[in-house]
């Protein structure tokens, strides 16, 4: 495999804490089911609006809805990056 | 008419559920931008032609497995009481999240309407739903609405009406792919218990499957090697939990539901919400931007209010005290009916007045902030912090309510999860000094801090607030001690708060905080003026009635007097029981007990040119016209006596902190003893007293050290070895909770 198709390559799994400022995802697994039925399922496409290591909670959005969600919850959901970045 | 057919109204939070139920039915339900606004059930009626309907406005919920008591109050209401038509309402701008809650009512059979709310939200974001086919997948009735400007209710109440009278289940139910064949084994197991718990029985295996709580105790345990059975076949053939695999299926539903009745026209914009969180939330901005808010809270509630204050007082006592008083004493009317009029009913009714300003104002700020959704980013700035005592940001928001009132923010606490934070909120949630404490640092600031009094009343807010986190951080590390729980919380879109509503919502505070002080004070007011009267009437030698009187209030002052309460000043003690059952009582029993006690001079007030002086005193304080008049002609009586009375501004002060922080009133107790148990009940009760009277010692002989070294010395290292036992016992049961709950 050449570097230039290496780079293209998604990473298999990362958790929500991952995501940086701006990125997207798409969420394949949650293991927390309060989170889950609040509209982080499986399949939701999610964009990251603040992240900051310093800071105990990320907010997280998933179509219209914002969401303030602790990173020991967020620790908890598999997405795997749609490569998208919402703010372009 | 016909009996009232219930109808449930149920939802995911925010998404307008009590905006509907208003709108339907004519109610003020108050309604917020926040989730967690609806904690209880709320009910009115409507009318459909001869059919009249009782609606039920159930607390937002995201599902039927209750993690949270406003969770547990919806879902037992529906599972106890069914309804004969559940409104289910879905947030047409976030179709599928809210469709989680539609798959699980179709489990449950009921008949239902589907309120397709928020249409218009919806289109401004480029979405739309066509409900027609919604209607045709799920089986039952759809109707858009746009509840905050009426549109579709009436086609929403037809709709209602229709299933009511047909009592038509919805068609559509969602099948469990590899949970299926485990779910009808299991139904057919249970049809009985199902019967007997007047369930669904598909329902009630579905949840047995899920490992719910509530279905195990429904059917009493009986069918857990059923459930054991399958879930080992489900794990053999799919590696999956039946949980899991239940999740899977409702998704695969959501999603293809939504697939086929969303259409989305535009691409999602950078919302403004988006953008301005993006400033609000970030370091630099987000903590001085709060500071900013609570000052603003703080200056409009306390500042702005204070000349409105002064002159509602003062024209008050002028108009309903000292004027009734002249005519009735002309008129020769027996003095116990004097007093009982003048220094009961008018003193309690001027009191009760007072209290409207700075009420009224904080409502209206926490109404503001909630309507515009930044009580929700509060809670994410304030998360930092709150994680040092052990609590999630979303504890925040009881917490500033609790500057309105306690009892609402002790309710607002059952939007916690965990009860280990819930119980430690309530316990700190009355440390925020309450509107109804405001009125008596108001009367003490005037008499004692006329140039600074501002200064004082912050200061007295800041020692609450402070006091909270060290409480916070002492549970936290004795009692409580633990992880802080995770949360997930939803934070709404920023609004335009509606005047309208947010005045609404005002108004129903207000009217209810009155009504419930008012009748307080004027009881205790009266009763203790009837009472001093007919101890004075019935005594032959009026002295003695006024000194077996005082005699009894002294004894009551000997526990005070290290905080500075002097002998004389028993009706300040007095004011502090009648403060048990409400703080705003205390003013008004001082007022009735200063006035007996020190005989206030009777002559004849001129009270055209007091009122003029009032007035031109309002007008100065708001900067109108350059004229005011001595701050002492303000309450004269009050004033002069609580001068006279507390000996200086040490004592007062420390008066003031016993006050913030002592027991908090009876109708909260009860709130606290339902919401928590009786024992946190006690605690709360004891802790706070202890606390109070330390906190105003420790001041009061700090303050008083120069003069009386040795004496603050001792009580200093008494409060201090006091206090480390304290901490010790508190540890000690703490370790002995953990204990027991390890084992």
């Amino acid at each position: 495999m050449n570097p230039k198709e290496k780079s293209n390559t998604l990473p298999e799994t990362q958790f929500l804490t991952e995501l940086k400022d701006g990125e997207c995802g798409v969420i394949t697994c949650n293991t927390d089911r309060k989170s889950a039925e609040m509209g982080l399922f499986p399949g939701a496409v999610v964009t990251m609006f603040r992240n900051r290591k310093n800071e105990r909670s990320l907010v997280v959005g998933a179509g219209e809805a914002r969401f303030l969600i602790s990173r020991t919850i967020a620790r908890q959901i598999a997405i795997s990056p749609s490569g998208l970045n919402s703010q372009q | 008419m016909n009996t009232a057919l219930t109808v449930a109204l149920v939802g995911n939070p925010n998404t307008g559920k009590t905006t509907l139920f208003n709108q339907l039915t004519g109610a003020r339900e108050r309604t917020g931008n926040w989730t967690g606004v609806t904690v209880d059930c709320a009910q009115a009626d409507f009318a459909v032609g001869d059919l009249c309907f009782r609606v039920i406005d159930l607390p937002g919920i995201y599902s039927f497995t209750a993690d949270t008591s406003d969770e547990r109050i919806a879902r037992d209401y529906l599972i106890k009481t069914p309804p004969d038509v559940v409104v289910n309402i879905l947030d047409a701008s976030n179709l599928e999240r809210s469709l989680y809650l539609t798959s699980h009512l179709l489990d449950m059979r009921i008949p239902m309407v589907v309120a397709l709310n928020q249409t218009d939200i919806a289109e401004d974001h480029g979405l739309s739903v066509d409900h027609q086919h919604l209607s045709q997948h799920l089986g039952c009735p759809v109707v858009p609405t746009v509840a905050s400007r009426r549109i579709g209710l009436e086609e929403l109440k037809t709709a209602v009406a229709r299933v009511a009278a047909t009592r038509a289940l919805p068609a559509a139910r969602v099948t469990f792919g590899h949970a299926e064949h485990a779910v009808q084994r299991l139904q057919m197991c249970l049809i009985v218990a199902a019967d007997d718990a007047a369930v669904d029985s598909r329902w009630l295996a579905i949840k047995l499957l899920e490992r719910d709580p509530f279905a195990r105790d429904l059917t009493g345990n009986l069918f857990e090697e059923i459930v054991s059975d399958e879930t080992a076949r489900l794990a053999r053939h799919s590696s999956h939990t039946p949980a899991e695999a239940i999740m899977d299926a409702r998704l695969g539903f959501i999603r293809g539901l939504a697939h086929d009745v969303v259409k989305r026209n535009l691409d999602i914009k950078r919302r403004l919400s988006d953008i301005a969180d993006r400033m609000l939330l970030s370091r630099p901005l987000g903590i001085p931007f709060f500071l900013l808010v609570m000052y603003v809270v703080f200056w409009l509630t306390v500042s702005l209010t204070q000349p409105l204050v002064d002159f509602i007082d003062t024209t008050l006592n002028l108009l309903l005290v000292e004027a009734p008083r002249q005519w009735l004493l002309a008129a020769h009317m027996p003095e116990i009916i004097v007093k009982t009029l003048t220094d009961g009913v008018g003193s309690g009714l001027a009191t009760v007045a007072t209290f409207i300003p700075p009420i009224f104002m904080i409502f209206l700020c926490l109404s503001l902030l909630e309507e515009s959704g930044y009580m929700a980013r509060a809670a994410f700035i304030m998360d930092r912090f709150l994680c040092h005592i052990g609590l999630p940001g979303k504890a925040f928001i009881p917490l500033l309510v609790g500057f309105g009132c306690t009892v609402p923010a002790l309710l607002a606490t059952r939007t916690l999860e965990q009860r280990r934070d819930r119980i430690m909120t309530m316990l700190i949630a009355p440390f925020m000094s309450c509107g109804a404490r405001l009125p008596i640092y108001a009367i003490f600031a005037m008499a004692f801090f006329p140039s600074c009094g501002g200064v004082m009343i912050f200061s007295l807010y800041l020692t609450g607030a402070a006091l909270a986190i060290l409480s916070g951080l002492l549970l936290h590390r004795t009692l409580f001690r633990g992880e802080v729980s995770a949360f997930v919380m939803e934070l709404p879109p920023y609004h335009l708060p509606v005047l309208r509503g947010c005045l609404e919502h005002v108004w129903f505070n207000l009217k209810s905080f009155l009504f419930r002080a008012g009748k307080l004070i004027l009881l205790i007011d009266v009763v203790i003026s009837l009472a001093a009267g007919l101890f004075e009437h019935f005594t032959p030698a009026p002295d003695t009635a006024a000194e077996t009187q005082a005699t009894a209030g002294r004894v009551m002052t000997r526990a005070f007097h290290p905080m500075g309460m002097s002998e004389d000043n028993w009706p300040a003690a007095v004011g502090l029981l009648s403060g048990l059952m409400a703080k705003e009582a205390i003013v008004g029993t001082l007022d009735a007990l200063y006035a007996q006690q020190d005989a206030r001079p009777e002559e004849p007030a001129a009270i055209r040119g007091e009122l003029r002086q009032a007035a031109a005193k309002l007008a100065s304080g708001y900067g109108l016209r350059g004229e005011c008049g001595d701050t002492a002609t303000a309450r004269s009586g009050l004033l002069t006596s609580i001068r006279q009375h507390f000996s200086d501004r040490a004592s007062a002060y420390a008066y003031l902190l016993f006050v913030l922080i002592y027991s908090p009133c009876f109708a909260s107790l009860i709130v606290l003893g339902n919401e928590a148990g009786w024992r946190w009940m006690f605690f709360a009760v004891i802790y706070q007293t202890v606390l109070a009277w330390n906190a105003a010692t420790v001041y009061y002989q700090l303050a008083k050290f120069t003069e009386a070294p040795a004496r603050a010395v001792f009580w200093l290292t008494a409060i201090s070895a006091f206090t480390a036992v304290g901490i010790w016992l508190l540890r000690q049961i703490g370790a002995r909770r953990l204990r027991t709950e390890c084992a």
